[in-house]
């Protein structure tokens, strides 16, 4: 239970997705896709490189791809993976905004005015390395995998 | 003429205490006129000395000149010097040996000194090499001062949840320290400016006791909360609670006086100071150039309207192709930004998803079609569910998005929320049993560390109280309580680290009245009243 | 034949090992140069610190065992370094191994002209890492740059399918009984390609436990017949049951022929300084029935593997046969009738598993030969294709390198059977193709590339070559991997069966601090591996530590850890921890080694299981839980087997100690079962009867808020009772507690009544003189009616009375959740 990652790479990592297969490919053809998609990977061809899912396009590896065909290997796993391919790669429609249209989104979603950005270090405050302003990081880290 | 020294020396002093006080109650118009009054003070102490000077300077006595302008230096300009050129140039152990001083007059506790002293080590850069003295120069016991100076250590080293989280903590002990207070809260009020929590400004401030009412009648509103309705208690906000803890929390001072206006201002709040006001709580705060545009934001924010309301979004499209693939987009999309609308909206679809036939069969001759054993489809059906309540207990987590209520019904929001309510109370009893077990061992840390390990529960218990409301905290407290009064038992008794145990006390006090257990009131209650013992 | 690739495999066996090589076209075994197509693992170091290795050192066994070293492949990973006196040196078993790989490896040189660099070498299915991490790093001594494992079941199969004429699908059982091992893995072949559906197997059941029980049969006998008693526990006795053993082996070779045999002993019996007279003759039928219990052991393993599998026995395609001791003619027919299928026939069960590694080798890639030098002056082509396909049309992808690469290429096969069209070249200089090939046979493809004007260019390299047959796609991973969390659960990194190499990163939450700058503030991730649920019953194979000395800001609990586990083919793992909150990042793994297993140790152990179990007997025959005294019994006889090996660990055989501890192991899995099944109705009695005294006395005593939270809390209770759940019904306990504790004390009389148990139980306080004093306290309080006196003395009371130890630190000590 500690892994909060788990629900995205479900439906991102979707085996179906990262070899670009439809639910109902034969056996043969998710071994010669898996076969050729990590050959075209391991010469670092740009057309294998990404995969689309639900979530936007993610980076594809030989990782994945191997992983990916040994779900489609074992009947009772692949049967999951096709429920979940149900709906097909297509980036979810309308984007985030879309849900957030409920009748409860609230005081917490309402713009707050934006900070004082670098306000410590004006203060006089944190390392000695950077006493000047700086930039904020940006908090939309990538999510790994 | 020592009298008329005298007597200057208390002008001062009376000027500088009450301007203090009066920008503590929010007072500007009384915080300049007492500023005067000590700065009348200062003038005429600063033109005896120069004329003293003068004095021997026409005598001849150059010597006797420089010795006593170093005294006069020290004497009346040491606040000064700390402020401005000890610690800035990073001379820990100067500025220790000079705040030192005061406590030679008789004045203030060496932990203020210790503070000044963190402070210039952090500007030094925390050498290496600093390290035994710093350690040479600690008090036996941890107090608030101390947890300041860690705090501001902390800040130097750029870990600042960890100084968040210390300077927080000043709220929870009892000591004065008013020093560390002020720091306190001018960091957090520039750290949350800088987040732009505003909102958290205006709170602080918002929490600050007036002298003779506040506390006690918020106290005492608790107590009557709790023996009226038991289930409402854990209502009390968090800020009355935090109120119990101590008379002067957030002293204000210029910075944050400051700060406050604009954040009143930027939000819009009808308590926000007029455009006078916030030209004179400028003039009052340090700084000056660098908030400049600042108040300029601050004075043009008074005069726009709030924003308009957002254009409501349409509602999602139906995806073609049944309800599975239906279910499937809503959940995607819920998950990346679960809100407790989206989150119902999905498992409202899968619901109906779950209990339709037609892709059940589908998915049984498929199983067939795969050669894979008889129960694989029933089996793909539950893992399918399983995963799902579970995509949704983790999106409540996560987002720390209050849980619905224990309902008993049936159906995937009840499911994934039971779920995400046993997962909270699992995690908080493993971080429980941790510390029990510690405590138990009798395997100390280092105070300062035993401290951020109680806020840390304290933190996860908080957070999973405010997910789980009044039924998880129920079911929380009688474990913490076990677990955390023989950590406090334990700090008291066999520590000595008498500050850090009433905290601690103070907090399960708190919880206890929020909870209504009448044993554990009476047991903390009784605790907090021990005066913690001073250095 | 330097045109010709060269795949090597290795089959480094408990008691014997041999070598392979495959062509691309067919499967070669190597013969030592004594001619055997098997070398006995035995290794030798006289003393000069000369080694002597297979043949030659098995006949110094019996006359130099203290200088001779065999069956060191059960000691893979332990550490455990074995001496050899004469030379006066200790080697390590991998350092053993690497003797034995290196004499295969010169036998290869000899027969093919080439010292592999490359191989395969197959390792038991249910190695866990350290043990393959040893067999990697033998290699690595022997001098191999690079090696794969392989698991033997799968080694055997891919064997055992490439000989197979029929191309048709199936499930196959492996039966491999080693030495020291015995594995059984069901596998299904589909289009070519073998798939592993499960296995099963027991690590510590082989060849070696039937010359075993011949032997003390043996034994037995020669006591009967009024010789000595001779034990194996017993240091004293080892030589003589050595020579012993050495006979009951060679007569249980030739009882596979012959209906009698005597036993021979290749040197005198001496016990205590006199010589034993021996006349001892074996039937087949006395062989069969000793040796029937351990056969039925294995057949139950296949059993339960076909359960797991979902398959009735009937259903099995064919049984592949691997190992010296499935020689047996009794044991050929009794597996064939229990599983009811056929065995296949033809195969060589002695030298399966390292074709079956030779042939795994190629479908690697892992070209034994050096990497040829660059020699043409042509366009450099890199090419990626399978070089073992099942499939007949394979991809062929491509990629030129440095500029201006050709318009388009052709592949065409050489035998001019098939010419594919021209495929063109990306702006990478990548391209995709098909090629066709002949089936169940090696095709060699010519490039043809073309530039822009259509002059044909040359191509480096002009050719390669695909073999068509039978697949494994990636060798999966034989044991669940993950890590240890705190509640004692595992979170799952790489599941059984996931392919290699593979690469995972979770998130974890410590719950612990660790202060910066002090040296024994420590938190700990324990990576486990194994498929149990509670992780310290799980095989702990290496701690990531993070140190308080090594943190320059303290971590406070709460903290999260970016946890990067890695695990290659060859067993290594590497893990990588990153903690955010103080960007920095702990790589430092502690290896673990096969635990030791102390005889002394294991003797605490087993008396403990022991105790646990008339114990929990005693609670089941209380409760009536039939099903639970069931499970007991059958954890008897494996403690009774337990003891044994204890016994024969304690005369100073390591390897049963190992036995031992893995049956100490697994009995401790079935007693926390056990507990569980026993623990709930407790639980549930427990619950029923808190609430009675709550609703009597929160009704009499209690406030009308405490009654209105009873309601709920009894509701709550109800719900835990049916969803079964342990832990919410133990919070619900425990509030329910409370709650009946806050209104009982408020009865006047409840003090005095506490007072009195308190004092009833004074025999058990940990300060008896204290806790006298505080009674007679307490008495006089009573008369003096002073209740709040009365109160202090009973909680003064309270902390005299010891606390029930808590077994906190049970999940490797992790401290992260």
């Amino acid at each position: 239970m500690s892994d909060p990652h788990d629900a995205a790479e479900r439906v991102a990592d979707n085996p179906f997705f990262v070899l670009g297969l439809p639910p109902d490919a034969a056996a043969r053809d998710v071994e010669r896709e898996a076969q050729k998609l990590i050959g075209m990977l391991e010469l670092g061809l740009a057309e294998a490189m990404t995969y689309a899912t639900p979530l936007g396009p993610r980076p594809r590896t030989t990782e994945r791809v191997r992983a990916a065909a040994a779900v489609l290997r074992d009947p009772r796993r692949r049967l999951v993976a096709e429920l979940w391919a149900a709906r097909g790669p297509a980036a979810v429609t309308g984007g985030p905004a879309a849900v957030t249209g409920g009748s409860d989104a609230g005081a917490a979603a309402s713009p707050s005015p934006a900070g004082w950005v670098g306000a410590l270090a004006i203060g006089g405050w944190g390392p000695r390395r950077h006493p000047r302003l700086q930039p904020r990081p940006d908090d939309d880290r990538e999510g790994h995998t | 003429m020592a009298r008329l020294v005298g007597q200057v020396w208390l002008l001062i002093a009376f000027g500088r205490r009450h301007a203090w006080r009066a920008r503590r109650d929010h007072r500007t118009g009384a915080f300049l006129a007492y500023t005067a009054v000590a700065a009348v003070g200062d003038v005429v102490a600063l033109v005896w000395s120069l004329s003293l000077l003068w004095f021997l300077i026409g005598l001849g006595e150059w010597l006797p000149a420089m010795i006593a302008t170093g005294l006069l230096a020290a004497l009346m300009m040491r606040r000064v010097v700390i402020e401005h050129v000890t610690i800035p140039l990073g001379l820990f152990r100067v500025t220790h040996t000079l705040a030192e001083l005061d406590r030679a007059l008789g004045r203030e506790p060496l932990g203020a000194a210790r503070l000044a002293a963190a402070r210039a080590l952090a500007k030094a850069g925390l050498p290496a090499t600093a390290l035994p003295w710093w350690q040479s120069v600690q008090a036996a016991r941890l107090g608030a001062f101390d947890v300041a100076a860690h705090a501001v250590l902390a800040d130097g080293k750029d870990d600042r949840p960890g100084a968040r989280a210390l300077f927080e903590s000043l709220a929870l002990l009892r000591e004065p320290a008013p020093q560390a207070r002020e720091l306190a809260a001018e960091w957090l009020a520039l750290d949350d400016a800088d987040a732009g929590r505003w909102q958290a400004i205006v709170d602080r401030g918002a929490a600050v006791a007036r002298p003779g009412r506040g506390a006690h009648r918020r106290r005492a509103a608790i107590e009557a909360d709790h023996t009226t309705n038991a289930n409402g208690p854990a209502a009390a906000s968090p800020r009355g609670a935090a109120a119990t803890a101590g008379e002067m929390l957030w002293p204000a001072t210029g910075l944050t006086f400051f700060l406050e206006g604009v954040a009143g201002r930027l939000l819009g709040r009808p308590d926000a100071p007029s455009q006078l006001g916030m030209w004179l709580r400028w003039l009052e705060a340090p700084r000056r150039r660098a908030t400049w545009w600042l108040l300029q934001r601050a004075l043009a924010a008074g005069t726009v309207t709030p924003p308009a309301p957002r254009p409501r979004p349409a509602p999602m499209a139906a995806d073609g192709g049944g309800p599975l693939p239906h279910a499937i987009a809503v959940h995607t999309a819920a998950l990346a930004t679960p809100t407790a609308a989206s989150l119902t909206m999905a498992t409202t679809a899968w619901d109906a998803a779950l209990t339709d036939a037609g892709w059940r069969t589908a998915i049984a001759l498929r199983a067939i079609t795969l050669g894979a054993r008889a129960d694989a489809a029933s089996h793909a059906v539950d893992e399918l569910r399983a995963q799902v309540i579970s995509d949704v207990a983790h999106a409540m987590l996560a987002a720390g998005l209050p849980l619905p209520p224990d309902a008993r019904e049936t159906g995937i929001l009840a499911a994934a929320a039971a779920r995400a309510r046993a997962e909270l109370l699992a995690r908080l009893e493993l971080t429980l049993e941790r510390i029990g077990g510690r405590v138990h061992e009798r395997t100390p840390l280092a105070p300062i560390d035993e401290w951020r390990s109680f806020l840390a529960v304290r933190a996860a218990y908080t957070e999973a109280a405010r997910q789980g409301g009044v039924e998880l905290e129920r079911l929380a407290f009688p474990h913490a309580h076990t677990e955390l009064t023989a950590w406090t038992v334990w700090m008291w008794n066999d520590r000595g680290e008498h500050a850090i145990s009433h905290g601690m006390t103070s907090w399960l006090y708190e919880r206890a009245l929020a909870v209504g257990d009448a044993q554990a009131i009476e047991l903390h209650g009784k605790n907090a009243q021990l005066e913690p013992s001073a250095e | 034949m330097a045109d010709r690739p060269l795949y090597a495999g290795f089959d480094l066996g408990t008691s014997n090992s041999a070598a392979a090589t495959f062509d691309g076209e067919r499967t070669q075994v190597i013969r030592n140069a004594q001619g055997g197509a098997v070398t006995p693992s035995v290794v030798r170091l006289d003393k000069q610190g000369r080694v002597t290795v297979g043949q030659r050192a098995r006949r110094l066994l019996d006359q130099d065992p203290e200088n001779t070293a065999t069956e060191f492949k059960r000691l893979m990973g332990t550490g455990k370094d074995l001496p050899f006196p004469a030379a006066g040196v200790t080697r390590k078993p991998e350092e053993l191994s690497a003797e034995i790989l290196k004499a295969l490896r010169s036998d290869v040189a000899d027969q093919s002209g080439v010292t592999v660099q490359r191989a395969v070498i197959s390792v038991p299915a249910l190695f866990e890492l350290p043990q393959s991490a040893a067999t990697s790093e033998a290699a690595r001594l022997a001098g191999f740059e690079r090696v794969e494992l392989l698991q033997e079941p799968i080694a055997s199969a891919l064997a055992a399918g490439w000989r197979a004429d029929d191309d048709g699908g199936g499930t196959w059982l492996v039966y491999d009984l080693g030495g020291g091992t015995f594995d059984a893995s069901l596998l299904e072949t589909r289009d070519g390609l073998l798939r592993v559906v499960a296995h099963d197997g027991d690590n510590f059941l082989g060849g070696r436990d039937l010359d075993w029980a011949i032997t003390e049969r043996l034994a037995a006998r020669l006591a009967d017949a009024g010789g000595v008693r001779l034990e194996r526990r017993d240091p004293a006795h080892a030589a003589a049951l050595r020579v012993l053993r050495a006979a009951a082996e060679d007569a249980k070779i030739e009882l596979s022929r012959t209906a009698q045999a005597q036993v021979t002993l290749a040197q005198p019996l001496v016990v205590g300084g006199v010589e034993l007279e021996v006349d001892l003759t074996l039937s087949r039928a006395e062989i069969e029935a000793l040796t029937a219990p351990l056969i039925d052991r294995s057949l139950e393993v296949c059993l339960r593997l076909l359960a797991a599998g979902g398959l009735a026995p009937g259903r099995l395609t064919k049984i592949v046969l691997v190992g010296g001791p499935t020689l047996m003619p009794a044991l050929r027919a009794r597996v064939a009738a229990r599983l009811e299928a056929p065995i296949a026939e033809g195969l060589d069960p002695m030298t399966l598993v390292a074709q079956g590694a030779a042939l795994y080798a190629a479908t690697a890639g892992l070209d034994g030969r050096a990497a040829p030098a660059a020699r043409g002056s042509g366009k450099k082509v890199w090419l990626q294709y399978p070089p073992v396909s099942a499939d007949l049309t394979p991809h062929v992808v491509g990629r030129f390198v440095g500029a201006d690469p050709p318009a388009r290429v052709t592949l065409a096969r050489a035998d001019g059977g098939w010419s594919g069209p021209p495929a063109a070249i990306g702006p990478d200089g990548g391209f995709v193709t098909m090629v066709s090939l002949v089936p169940r046979a090696a095709s060699t493809f010519q490039i043809g590339a073309v530039d822009a004007a259509g002059a044909t260019l040359d191509v480096e390299p002009p050719s390669f070559t695909i073999v068509q047959g039978l697949t494994i796609a990636d060798p999966p991973l034989s044991r669940t991997i993950g890590v240890a969390l705190a509640n004692d659960h595992v979170q799952v990194y790489f599941e059984r069966g996931a392919p290699l190499p593979s690469r995972r990163t979770f998130v974890h939450t410590t719950v612990e601090t660790v202060a910066a700058g002090t040296a024994d503030s420590v938190l700990r991730i324990p990576i486990v591996q194994g498929e149990l649920e509670h992780a310290h019953l799980c095989r702990l194979v290496g701690t990531l530590e993070l140190r308080g000395d090594s943190v320059d800001r303290t971590v406070p609990l709460g903290s999260k850890v970016e946890l990067t586990i890695e695990l290659d083919r060859a067993g290594c793992l590497t893990a990588r921890a990153f903690l955010p909150a103080i960007d920095q990042v702990f790589e430092q793994v502690a290896h673990l080694l096969v635990p030791d297993a102390a005889p002394a140790a294991l003797d605490a152990a087993l008396a403990d299981q022991r105790r646990h179990l008339s114990q929990m007997r005693t609670e089941a025959f209380r409760h009536g839980l039939t099903q639970v005294i069931e499970k007991l019994g059958t954890l008897e006889s494996q403690l009774a087997q337990a003891e044994r090996d204890i016994d024969a660990a304690h005369g100073g055989d390591a390897d049963a100690a190992q036995k031992a501890r893995r049956t100490l192991l697994e009995i401790d899995v079935a007693l926390a079962d056990a507990d569980l099944a026993r623990k709930w109705p407790e639980l549930t009695d427990e619950a029923r009867w808190a609430g009675v005294a709550a609703v009597s006395t929160v009704g009499a005593f209690g406030t009308d808020a405490e009654r209105k939270l009873l309601d709920e809390v009894m509701a709550a209770l109800d719900r835990a009772m049916t969803a079964r759940d342990p832990a919410e019904l133990g919070r619900q306990l425990r509030l329910l507690r409370r709650l009946t504790n806050a209104a009982y004390f408020r009865d006047p009389g409840a003090w005095e009544r506490q007072f009195e148990m308190v004092a009833s139980d004074l025999g058990s306080a940990t300060d008896l003189p204290r806790a006298k004093q505080l009674v007679d306290d307490g008495n006089a309080a009573i008369a003096a009616g002073d209740t709040p006196r009365l109160r202090r003395i009973v909680n003064a009371l309270w902390e005299l009375m010891p606390v029930d130890a808590q077994e906190r630190r049970k999940s490797f000590d992790s401290g992260v959740r």
